[in-house]
């Protein structure tokens, strides 16, 4: 059915509506210019997104950088601390004693007069300390008595043997030497290669020599001493006879016949660290480094108070003039 | 600008270390004077303080200790802190890590080879690490509120 042509709706007079003006040319400028400044301003806003990115990435770098190696340390120390605890090193619990060496002991006990000299005091001085209340001789069989008290464990007491045993060879000789070696844990100055003094014979016309070595390098009992040498270490081996700054019932202890007594180490025990048995003996012998020097200095000390205790017997040793030399240095009562 | 924190807590650890490091200096030099620390088994102050570990190319431990709370004192202040110096920046960092590292090679000795520790340097180490912690956190947060 054909359908009425359609009319369009009338303006009613009063309702607001007008006609449309016609629309203004479009000036293409403006466009390309307003596309412009949307498409800079999107690439100012990309700008800003990426920096402040960059800002954040930058930061948390240097975050990890700064907790890392915080967090490093403590892991380090934390790491030393396990080590420690759960991998403690197994101690040498071994005795440290063997065959002594008979080329090593000879060296020891024959370090050449003319080293010996050409050391002289070894550029130390030993403490003799004088035996507290002015006591008579100690003697055994007559003979002006050395008593020597240390442990195997002992670091210093190692340090010690060296230059008594040198230096007690010249006045007699040992039997029954045994190289020993101390301590490889709980001290400060560890597995000191050196002697054993314990039941050896020491056989001299001039004097008599008491050895005890108190405890084995384990800390266990191994000599016993007398009640009376025991009396004798309490009385000397402290004050007044040692000075107030030094800890008595120090070991190594020496009562030269109660006129001295030495306390402790007389020299570095340092410098023996690290070397073994004939690496010592090769230094004593030659007399020229520090080990050396101080190796034969104290021996030739030693040798000089035991000069004195005998009446500068035998003549052979005690008349040398490096000895008569460090007799008159030696404390008088 | 600094965070407030970092300015109060660096120069109160620089003065506590000051403080230990003298006491251990003291310690050494004078025989009288006998640091309060217990000797049960690992821990033994003398052990450690009178080993020859505690000398470094003839200069006592303690006193490198002592020489080193004062040399990085200066750049601990709130004052130096505030400073935009870039030295002043790096030579603070630069103490911390040197500071630090002497304090594990220190932790490795008594642990490793002297098998024994010493409470007051343990309480320098500690200082020395919470300054270490401080300046370089200090550090960060400083650089990150200032403008890029």
């Amino acid at each position: 059915m054909p359908q009425p042509p359609r009319k369009s709706p009338q303006r009613k007079p009063g309702s607001g509506q007008h006609r449309k003006p016609a629309a203004a040319p479009i000036d293409p400028e403006k466009v390309a210019a307003a596309k412009a400044a949307k498409r800079a301003e999107a690439e100012a806003a990309a700008a800003r997104k990426a920096a402040e990115a960059e800002r954040l990435a930058r930061r948390k770098r240097q975050r990890v950088l700064v907790y890392g190696a915080i967090g490093l340390v403590v892991l380090v120390i934390a790491g030393l601390i396990v080590v420690k605890v759960t991998h403690k090193a197994a101690a040498d619990t071994s005795s440290g004693l063997q065959a002594a060496d008979p080329a090593v002991l000879g060296q020891v006990t024959g370090i050449p007069v003319s080293v010996l000299d050409k050391v002289g005091d070894g550029g130390i001085a030993p403490s003799f300390n004088l035996a507290s209340g002015n006591p008579p001789l100690l003697t055994k069989d007559g003979l002006p008595r050395v008593v020597y008290v240390g442990g195997l464990f002992c670091p210093y007491c190692a340090t010690e043997r060296w230059p008594m045993i040198a230096a007690l060879s010249r006045f007699g000789s040992f039997a029954g030497v045994q190289f020993a070696r101390s301590a490889t844990s709980g001290e400060t100055v560890q597995n000191i290669h050196t002697f054993s003094l314990s039941g050896v014979t020491y056989t001299s016309t001039y004097l008599s020599f008491t050895p005890f070595e108190t405890t084995d390098r384990n800390h266990k009992t191994l000599d016993s001493m007398s009640v009376t040498d025991t009396t004798l270490v309490n009385t000397y081996d402290n004050q007044p006879t040692l000075p107030s700054s030094q800890t008595s019932g120090t070991i190594p202890f020496v009562d030269l016949a109660n006129r001295w007594v030495l306390s402790g180490a007389s020299y570095d025990a340092n410098l023996l660290k690290g070397k073994d048995w004939a690496q010592i003996a090769s230094a004593a012998t030659a007399g020229t480094d520090a080990l050396g020097k101080q190796l034969d200095g104290t021996a030739n000390w030693i040798t000089a108070s035991l000069c004195s205790l005998t009446g500068n017997k035998p003549a052979s040793v005690c008349s040398d003039p490096t000895i008569t030399r460090l007799e008159a240095r030696l404390p008088v009562q | 600008m600094s965070p407030r924190w970092v300015r109060v807590a660096a120069p109160l650890l620089c003065l506590a270390g000051i403080g230990v490091a003298a006491y251990l200096t003291i310690a050494h030099y004078n025989a009288k004077v006998i640091l309060a620390c217990p000797e049960t088994g690992l821990v033994n102050c003398a052990k450690v303080t009178e080993s020859p570990q505690s000398v470094i190319l003839g200069v006592p431990v303690a006193l490198l200790g002592l020489l080193f709370f004062v040399a990085i004192a200066p750049l601990h202040l709130p004052a130096a802190w505030r400073s935009k110096s870039a030295l002043v920046r790096r030579a603070r960092v630069v103490g911390a890590v040197g500071g630090i590292l002497m304090v594990l090679y220190l932790v490795y000795t008594e642990l490793f080879t002297l098998d024994a520790l010493c409470l007051w340097c343990t309480a320098v180490h500690g200082i020395t690490f919470l300054l270490f912690a401080v300046t370089l956190v200090g550090t960060m947060q400083t650089a990150e509120t200032q403008p890029t």
